[in-house]
């Protein structure tokens, strides 16, 4: 399963993917410790979704995608990616952790 | 046997402090938006761009919010609706510790010093070489020198983009106190300084490589209730970003990266005066949203209740077991000075914040100075325990804290003991702590003691 979420090709979306198309997100920490940045909740499409890698159905239409985050300390670093089959995966976003403002909001547009 | 009441108040936190939102100029100075604001502009990407508001979005909304008030109202929300928040849920749990160690008169020296300054005022005290009242200021080195360089007191210990700094874990578990006469003891006057000392708390397992710090970290994130509030978090941030999928937003944002992708940005005074343009008219497509500003303090409160719980576990895991090293210098009303040292170990049997056990032990010492020497001359050895215990409520305003003490001291050859039962009234979202005491003490009413050192 390659990875599915494209860049959104005008200012209306961070990212876009056919409606009904299975993603999977995560966080990869910087460095060679995972648990510094990890991925803590995916609120998408009116669901709150707790695992990690987070899967979401691309719903149609554009829908905010919060992407919930957990550091040991504040100014973790790391990336959202999207994770496909066989270990690959993607860069999405740089990501910085604030113990104060645990998550990222995005815009996914399925078509 | 003899029985003293105490009195005493107590106020552990006499000295918050109010901290405005930076200018943006400011926050957009700190590291994560100079690593792309240094870059030409043309280098910019647009993720780099819209991260800029995304790294603080909190920050953000709170300043697209401040556009929408009143100026009157501008000028509250400048404390930083969310952070203030944030803040004043701090104050309130620090307002809600039973673990503060209070008057200088107390059985047992207590598991943590205030954050900032204390002041209580003791009138009658177990020790019989206390007459009068005696008022107690305790402060912590952190607290304090943050209070005179005016800087934030609950600030957030963020490693890179830090208001906090390194200073900071090595400030933090040291406090000093200092203890003074209000009677005019000995024919000397009010005011005269009776006892002062320093207290080192060693324990520091907020380090992310402490595996014990990690254990308690993976403890919180499978709270229950922590889950609760992170689903109302989460649902909350949802409802307020449907404004930001609104055509009229996305093609703002458009103009946004344009403008900060112009080589006239290249400044971050210039870029600032972009992203403060586009806040007004990001606060004027919000005006026109329906029910935009409930939504967006719903999402602010929910964010903070969340952080604020998941710190305050975060604690409680943490601070199951502290120890403290005190050293105090004495200066009573009558006889000599002496000098102690007490070892302090405090920790909750029950894992919470609702239960804490403390124990100290120590000792006490004079100087002598001889006629070719100096040497110290022990004086008394003690032992203390105390429980204290959150009762529950009062009223509304007042919560209840009882605690139990005891102590034994060994004077010389002399042996004195004391119990204590206390009350304290704790009012609601003040500083102020009332301990109600009864004391009862016993021994050989110190015979063989004496108030100077044997000579050498």
């Amino acid at each position: 399963m390659p990875c599915r979420l494209m860049p959104g090709q005008s200012a209306n979306a961070d990212w876009e993917a056919p409606a009904g198309t299975t993603v999977h997100l995560s966080v990869r920490a910087d460095g060679d410790d995972p648990q510094a940045l990890e991925l803590d909740f995916i609120r998408y499409d009116g669901a709150t979704i707790r695992s990690d890698p987070a899967e979401i159905i691309v719903a149609s239409g554009r829908k905010p995608l919060v992407v919930g985050l957990r550091g040991l300390s504040g100014g973790a670093r790391g990336w959202l990616i999207e994770t496909g089959q066989a270990g690959a995966e993607r860069r999405l976003r740089r990501l910085r952790y604030s113990p104060l403002d645990p998550a990222r909001d995005y815009i996914v547009e399925g078509k | 046997m003899r029985a003293a009441g105490l009195l005493a108040l107590a106020a552990p936190c006499l000295f918050a402090q109010e901290t405005a939102l930076p200018p943006l100029a400011e926050a957009l100075a700190q590291e994560g938006p100079q690593m792309v604001l240094r870059k030409l502009p043309g280098e910019r990407s647009r993720g780099e761009i819209l991260e800029l508001l995304r790294g603080e979005p909190v920050e953000f909304t709170t300043r697209v919010r401040q556009r929408l008030q009143e100026p009157a109202q501008q000028r509250q929300a400048q404390a930083g609706v969310a952070a203030e928040g944030y803040r004043e849920l701090l104050r309130r749990m620090e307002g809600r510790r039973i673990d503060e160690q209070g008057g200088a008169g107390s059985l047992v020296s207590g598991g943590s010093a205030p954050r900032i300054l204390s002041m209580a005022v003791e009138s009658g005290a177990v020790e019989q070489s206390q007459r009068g009242a005696l008022t107690t200021f305790r402060g912590n080195l952190l607290g304090v020198s943050r209070w005179l360089l005016g800087a934030e007191q609950f600030a957030y210990c963020d490693r890179e983009a830090s208001p906090c700094g390194h200073w900071s874990d090595a400030l933090r578990g040291i406090a000093f106190h200092v203890s003074l006469d209000g009677s005019r003891s000995a024919g000397g006057a009010p005011g005269q300084m009776r006892n002062w000392g320093a207290r080192w708390e060693f324990v520091n397992r907020r380090d992310p490589r402490d595996a014990r710090f990690r254990a308690a970290w993976r403890e919180v994130v499978e709270n229950e209730e922590l889950k609760t509030r992170r689903d109302s978090f989460a649902a909350a941030r949802e409802s307020l970003l449907g404004f930001a999928a609104q055509d009229s937003y996305r093609s703002l944002l458009d103009q946004l990266v344009a403008e900060l992708q112009n080589p006239e940005a290249s400044s971050t005074a210039r870029a600032a005066e972009v992203i403060e343009s586009y806040i007004e008219r990001a606060a004027a497509l919000a005006r026109r949203e329906p029910g935009w500003q409930q939504r967006a303090e719903n999402a602010q409160a929910a964010q903070t209740e969340f952080a604020a719980l998941r710190d305050k576990l975060v604690s409680q895991a943490l601070a199951r077991m502290s120890y403290a090293v005190e050293f105090n210098a004495f200066r009573p009303a009558s006889g000599t000075p002496y000098s102690g040292a007490r070892f302090v170990i405090s920790g909750s049997p029950m894992g919470n914040d609702r239960v804490l056990l403390t124990g100290n032990a120590g000792a006490t010492w004079w100087r002598r100075t001889g006629r070719n020497a100096r040497s110290l001359a022990l004086r008394d050895v003690e032992a203390a325990v105390q429980l204290d215990r959150a009762a529950g409520r009062l009223s509304d305003s007042v919560d209840l804290i009882w605690s139990l003490a005891g102590s034994y001291r060994r004077v010389q050859r002399a042996h004195a003991a004391a119990l204590e039962a206390r009350l304290t009234l704790s009012v609601r979202g003040t500083p102020l702590k009332i301990p109600f005491a009864l004391t009862w003490t016993g021994g050989d009413g110190g015979r063989g003691t004496r108030d100077t050192p044997p000579r050498p």
